[in-house]
Order: C-alpha cells, then sequence, then structure tokens
C-alpha cells in the first residue's frame, strides 16, 4: 500500500514533460496553492502585526557621584535620548522597566542599593517615578515611518548614611510594542 | 490515478512551501511588532567626605588668672564610610608675641565636646575627637585657655588641626 506513495524524484521531471493539459493543470494547482497561501497569511496575521518598530539606539548612562551631589541628595542624568524606527505608519507604546531587582552592592558588600533609588521621568510621564521591574509605559501614540525620540530623564537618590562606595547600576529595558 | 495522484503530491508540497514561507515571514513581522534594547544606568560612587570646622576662636583679654571664658564653635563630618575625626596641636608652644612667651605649652589650651563631657588638653599627638558610621553628623566643640603667672602679657596664637579620616 505504502509503495503507492513512493515515487522517484524524476517523476516529477516526467511530469514536466507531460502534454499541454497536464502543465495547464500544474499551473492552475500552483495558482491555487498560491492563493490558499495568501489568503491564509493574511488571516492569520492581520494588520496590527506587520507594523514595524524597533528601538534604534540610546546610550549607556554611568554618573560619577560628588559631594554637592550628596548635600543635594540626588544625582540627575536629563534629556537621554532613546531613537525608534517606524517602518510605516503605525500605533505604538515604549515601556521602560529594570531587568535587574536592585542597583548592586557596595564595593564592601556590606549594602545593597535599592532599586527604588533610581527614579526616571520622560515621554508622557512628567513627574518622577521610581523605577520597578515591571514595565511602565513612557510614551504612546501614532506616528508616521520615520526616525523618533523620546527623553528620558534619570535621577538616582543620594544619601550620606547609605550610599557607600561602590558601583551602583540597573540594566534597564526600553520595549517598543506596535498596534 | 498515476497522474491524478502526482496533482495532489504538488498541491501537498505548495502547500508545505508555501506555509514554509508564511512562518519565516510572520516571524519577521512579529519580532518587528515588538522590538527591545537595553542600556546600563549607573552611578560611581567614591570616598566622599566633608569637614566643617569652625573658624578661628578668639578669647579676648585675659583678665586673670585661672581659665578664660568658653568659646565654642560647630563642627560638621559628612563621610559616606566609617570614619573619624582626629585634633591635634601643630605646635608644641604657643606663638607669642607683643611680649608674650614662645614656650607657652599647647596643653594650656583644652576643649570640651558636646558628645562627651569633660575637659582634655590639647597635644602635638593626634587624639580622637570622635568616630562613627556613615553619615552627617554635627557636634559643638568649646575651647578654654589656662591662664597661669608665667604668662607674660602680650598676644598668643597656637594652630589647631583637625583631620577627618576612615575608620
Amino acid at each position: 500500500m505504502r509503495t503507492r506513495n513512493r515515487q522517484p524524484a524524476s517523476s516529477l521531471k516526467r511530469r514536466l514533460g507531460a502534454p499541454e493539459s497536464v502543465r495547464l493543470r500544474l499551473r492552475l494547482t500552483y495558482i491555487l496553492s498560491v492563493s490558499i497561501g495568501i489568503a491564509t497569511l493574511s488571516l492569520a496575521f492581520p494588520h496590527h502585526a506587520l507594523a514595524a518598530v524597533q528601538i534604534i539606539a540610546h546610550s549607556d548612562i554611568l554618573l560619577t557621584a560628588t559631594v554637592a551631589d550628596f548635600d543635594t541628595g540626588y544625582k540627575l542624568s536629563l534629556g537621554n535620548s532613546v531613537l525608534y524606527q517606524c517602518d510605516q505608519d503605525s500605533t505604538w507604546q515604549i515601556g521602560i522597566r529594570s531587568l535587574d531587582a536592585n542597583l548592586g552592592p557596595s564595593d564592601d558588600a556590606t549594602y545593597t542599593k535599592p532599586l527604588s533609588d533610581l527614579y526616571w521621568k520622560g515621554g508622557s510621564q512628567g513627574s518622577w517615578i521610581p523605577m520597578t521591574t515591571s514595565y511602565v509605559t513612557v510614551l504612546s501614540g501614532s506616528s508616521s515611518p520615520g526616525w523618533w525620540t523620546v527623553d528620558i530623564d534619570y535621577g538616582f537618590l543620594l544619601s550620606w548614611f547609605n550610599d557607600k562606595p561602590g558601583t551602583y547600576q540597573a540594566t534597564i529595558q526600553y520595549t517598543i510594542t506596535s498596534y | 490515478m498515476q497522474r491524478a495522484y502526482s496533482f495532489k503530491a504538488l498541491l501537498i508540497l505548495g502547500v508545505i512551501v508555501l506555509a514554509a514561507l508564511l512562518v519565516a515571514a510572520s516571524a519577521d513581522r512579529a519580532l518587528a511588532a515588538t522590538a527591545s534594547d537595553t542600556a546600563e544606568v549607573g552611578i560611581s560612587i567614591g570616598i566622599l567626605e566633608v569637614l566643617i570646622s569652625h573658624g578661628d576662636i578668639n578669647f579676648g583679654t585675659a583678665t586673670g588668672t585661672g581659665y578664660t571664658s568658653v568659646q565654642s564653635g560647630d563642627a560638621t563630618v559628612k563621610r559616606n564610610t566609617n570614619w573619624k575625626v582626629t585634633i591635634q596641636a601643630d605646635s608644641a608652644a604657643w606663638t607669642g608675641s607683643n611680649g608674650g612667651r614662645a614656650d607657652k605649652p599647647c596643653s594650656h589650651l583644652e576643649y570640651n565636646r558636646s558628645w562627651s563631657p569633660g575637659w582634655i588638653q590639647l597635644s602635638t599627638s593626634p587624639t580622637e575627637l570622635a568616630s562613627g558610621t556613615p553619615g552627617e553628623y554635627t557636634g559643638t566643640m568649646s575651647y578654654r585657655v589656662l591662664i597661669v603667672w608665667a604668662d607674660t602679657p602680650g598676644d598668643y596664637q597656637i594652630d589647631v588641626t583637625s583631620t577627618l579620616t576612615g575608620n
């Protein structure tokens, strides 16, 4: 029974040499297959999934704290641009979160700076917001194709009592989603 | 039968190829619809410290032997590690001028700390004034001078140094 399903590859070649009526049926079959494929593609992937967006560029930020910053109680880094691209008209949303649960330990490992000591604001968020590991929307909207930027400000809380020497940092994730 | 079967095989093959193309195309599009990237955001903190000492202390004119009036001033320490502050006279004796003797000992200057009772004679050896954990602290230092009959009339001055270090 299974031998009926096994055909050598050369059988296709033989088909190509088939009469005109057979070749026509082959073409019709091919066209039908393509049509089915395109229809399936359209149904399975509606318009919103076709909007192409991506984060193009941004910069790492490493600040250095001074006595004046400690006296002020914070250190700011303003206007950090995140460049993103829309390939076509799209509605999108940019989110931000930390991939780290804290800012890491002091050099002597006796203190861990909490993630909540890192604040940010920007986009549609006009107030300082403590960083968390959950996504928070920075900006949402619609854009025509092109490159766009959103500026994000960062601020570290500083304390003479808590912040022992060390390098404290978090990996921040920017995510853009199109609809 | 053979011919009909071949048509079906071609049809199935076409659908498979299209499905493969569909998966590949959709994978690209799906990634583009949600894109992420990361950045490091950090701050480097070194050893930071501040010692704000009071300014010059002037005892005015002594009117007799014994101790002068007490003069005070505030001092502030800020440091982000454990710390200590020491005090010492820069010289073993006061500098006398306008008739003041040159050998009035530095120990005639005594200090008192608001956070610790008692008067302590100054010396040229660093003496711990205070110590603590990271933070910001302010205290009051008080001073008095012992006047003895050996102190000839004149002006007397002595420099005192306070030093903040890690502990």
